[in-house]
This record gives structure tokens, C-alpha cells and sequence, in this order.
């Protein structure tokens, strides 16, 4: 990253090569939709080039990555009306009439953590996927680790209400 | 403790974060309270069972047109600063209604170049100037959004046999899977299928998305 700051513009691949992955999975997780995750990640590499000076040497370049990432994903919901696109999006991409063998606990699970409200959903992923400390998520989000810890569970607590409602929902169904 | 506590101390012990002192208390607490007990119990399994959830993950051929794109992404950022700036500056200062007279490119946000852009669709039939400022826009601005609301203005030209093959080239240009695919959908399918041959490069063309592929063939099922 400092090499990128630095204007080596080449130092970009090591860096994707290192992120890209994470990134790509963080906005699927949060938008179900391929193709603008593809942007979106695209978007998040070309805003580090551009304040590629701004990034401070002692700060994780992890975090301050996912910080974009999420200023790039609140931009897009912004201008484009996203999150009416995000639920049609997932509406596709859930199976509307389930065989019972499909409806493993699994599935369950996801379909419970894309039911989840965006701001639940977001602590979630940032906690379990992101590979961020709870101190950094506090600084991404500006907010407190005590705050974050409080936040991850309660999410936590919702997921595992959706999941007892969707399984409810099936053994009414059948 | 307080409940707030209790999800603090929860939350740390099921990411790992907790200190030994931590963890030990807080085996204390549940071992004294059932309730406490069978909450933590399905609350890790939750955790545990997010483990499991697939990651989403880009295909191989994703992933490599990506990372070209943003390796010549950070090419095109240099050439906007020395090329698209005149469109964009071109195009606000056009608009000197607004009052907007910008200093240089660089200063002009996102926002307002798609506010310059949409405010050029009554005047772009008729003005070839702006179309060209446009069309310079669509190449190079390094905005995805940006690129995407001069698509939408230009659109309203797709059947003009003069501006159908115009943004059928820029194709080719896009780094943006959206973009690509918003392009090929403005265009009539008459005028898509009189440029099978150049679409059908792009179709093949090793940068271009699945997505983009797909739509390509849909589009034109002999390809």
C-alpha cells in the first residue's frame, strides 16, 4: 500500500491480489447481486488509488479499505436506489417454493442473514468475515468496541430469531 | 452484571477476542444460570453455523477480467486527468446557467458531473458538441455512476443511425460490467445485430465479464 502511495501505480495487483476476494464476498453478502459487486469492488480499488496519500502508514490498511468499501456501498445505495434493487435482487436469488431436502439448516441460515435488517447484517459480516478486530470495526464505525460487542451479539440474537421463524415456517407448510 | 455486559463479554468469547480471565468468568456465569446457558448455547451455534455459509466467490474468469480492469483502471484515471477534464469542464461550463464554473475537473464531484449530464438531454439532438463531450465522458470518466447517467441520456439516441454505432464502440472501453450491460440494452437490437461481428469480438475479448458474455448471446443467440 505504501508503494501504491508512493505512485506505484503497479503495486495495485499485489494489493487485489491480497483483497479482492474479501471485498467481492463482503458485497455479495450485503447486495446478492453479481455484477454490481464486481463494480462495486472495482470502484473500491480505483478509490484507493485515488487517496492512496491519505492512507496514514501506523493505520491497518484493512480497515481503512473496508471503510471505503462501505462509503462506496452507502454511494450506491444513495444514487441508484439500491436497496429496492438489493430486495428484488435476493427475491430472485431465494428458491420461492423449497423442496424440504434444499431446506437444510444451512439454508436456513442464509436465507435467515439476508432477512436480516442492512445495519444487523453489515455488523455481522464485518465480524465474521471481514478478519476485523472488534476495536476496528468500533473505528470504522466510529463507535465503541464495548458498542460493536453489544451490536454483533444483538444481530446475532436476531439472526437465530429468524432462523426459529423460518423453521416454523416450514413445519406450518408441511 | 448488567444484560448490556453479558452480550459484550458474549460477543468477545465467541470471536476469540476475550482473555483467559474473561473467558473463565464468563463460563461462571452461564454455569449459574440455565437460562443464560441455553441462550449462549444457540447463540454459538449460530456463529458456528456462519462458518458454513458459502463465500460468495468471483469465478476464475470474474476474477481475471477484474483485475485487469482495475490494473487498467489506475491507467485511465491518468488519462481523465489530462483528457475526459475538457469534456466534463466543457460540459459544466456549457451549462453556465448554474452558475458552476469549475476550477478544473478534479474539483468537480461525481454528483455534479451527473447533474451536468442530465442536463444536457434537451439540448443533445441538436447540439453535436455536447454529444461529443459526452461521448468523450462515456470513455473516460473514472465514475461508474457517472458513465452509467450518460448511457441514459444517450439512449434517447440509440435508434439514430449515427449514435447507434458510437455506443456500440464504447463497449469495448467499458471497465464496468454495468455499464457494458446497460449499453447493450439502450442500443435497438436491429442496430446490435448490424454490428454482430464487432460485438462478437467483445464477446470473446478475454477482459469481458460472464455477464456481459451472457447478454451478448442472448442478444445474438448465432453467436
Amino acid at each position: 500500500m505504501l508503494r501504491a502511495a508512493a505512485g506505484e501505480k503497479d503495486a495495485v495487483g499485489p494489493l487485489f491480489d491480497r483483497h479482492a476476494d474479501g471485498l467481492y464476498a463482503y458485497f455479495m453478502h450485503l447486495l446478492g447481486d453479481r455484477a454490481t459487486a464486481l463494480d462495486l469492488v472495482q470502484t473500491v480499488f480505483e478509490r484507493i488509488l485515488r487517496y492512496s496519500t491519505s492512507f496514514r502508514a501506523e493505520a491497518s490498511f484493512r480497515t481503512w479499505m473496508f471503510q471505503i468499501a462501505r462509503n462506496v456501498q452507502h454511494t450506491h445505495f444513495r444514487r441508484r436506489a439500491a436497496i429496492r434493487q438489493r430486495e428484488e435482487a435476493w427475491a430472485e436469488a431465494v428458491q420461492p417454493d423449497p423442496s424440504p431436502e434444499e431446506e437444510t439448516q444451512l439454508r436456513v441460515l442464509e436465507r435467515a442473514l439476508r432477512d436480516l435488517p442492512p445495519d444487523k447484517r453489515e455488523i455481522l459480516l464485518l465480524a465474521k468475515y471481514s478478519g476485523l478486530r472488534y476495536c476496528e470495526i468500533a473505528g470504522l464505525l466510529s463507535s465503541t468496541e464495548g458498542a460493536v460487542k453489544v451490536r454483533v451479539y444483538r444481530a446475532l440474537e436476531a439472526l437465530r430469531e429468524r432462523c426459529d421463524e423460518l423453521i416454523q415456517e416450514q413445519s406450518d407448510d408441511t | 452484571m448488567t444484560r448490556e455486559s453479558f452480550e459484550e463479554l458474549a460477543a468477545a468469547v465467541l470471536a476469540g477476542e476475550a482473555t483467559a480471565e474473561q473467558r473463565a468468568h464468563f463460563q461462571d456465569l452461564i454455569a449459574q444460570d440455565p437460562n443464560l446457558a441455553a441462550e449462549w448455547r444457540a447463540a454459538e451455534k449460530h456463529w458456528k453455523g456462519l462458518d458454513l455459509v458459502p463465500e460468495p466467490s468471483m469465478t476464475p474468469a470474474e476474477r481475471s477480467a477484474l483485475r485487469r480492469r482495475v490494473l487498467s483502471g489506475s491507467r485511465r484515471r491518468l488519462r481523465y486527468l489530462a483528457g475526459a477534464a475538457a469534456a466534463a469542464v466543457a460540459i459544466a461550463v456549457w451549462l453556465s446557467h448554474t452558475d458552476a464554473t469549475p476550477p478544473g475537473l478534479t474539483a468537480i464531484t461525481a454528483g455534479s458531473r451527473i447533474q451536468a449530464v442530465y442536463n444536457t438531454r434537451p439540448i443533445i439532438q441538436e447540439n453535436a458538441d455536447v454529444r461529443t463531450a459526452l461521448f468523450s465522458m462515456l470513455a473516460e470518466d473514472e465514475s461508474v455512476n457517472v458513465r452509467l447517467s450518460v448511457v441514459d441520456v444517450l439512449a434517447s439516441l440509440a435508434s439514430d443511425p449515427e449514435i447507434a454505432p458510437q455506443l456500440i464502440a464504447t463497449l469495448s472501453e467499458q471497465s464496468s460490467v454495468h455499464v457494458q450491460l446497460l449499453l447493450l440494452d439502450s442500443v435497438p437490437v436491429e442496430q446490435l445485430h448490424a454490428h454482430a461481428h464487432f460485438l462478437e469480438t467483445v464477446r470473446n475479448a478475454s477482459e469481458t465479464s460472464a455477464l456481459v458474455r451472457e447478454r451478448i448471446d442472448q442478444l445474438l443467440p448465432s453467436s
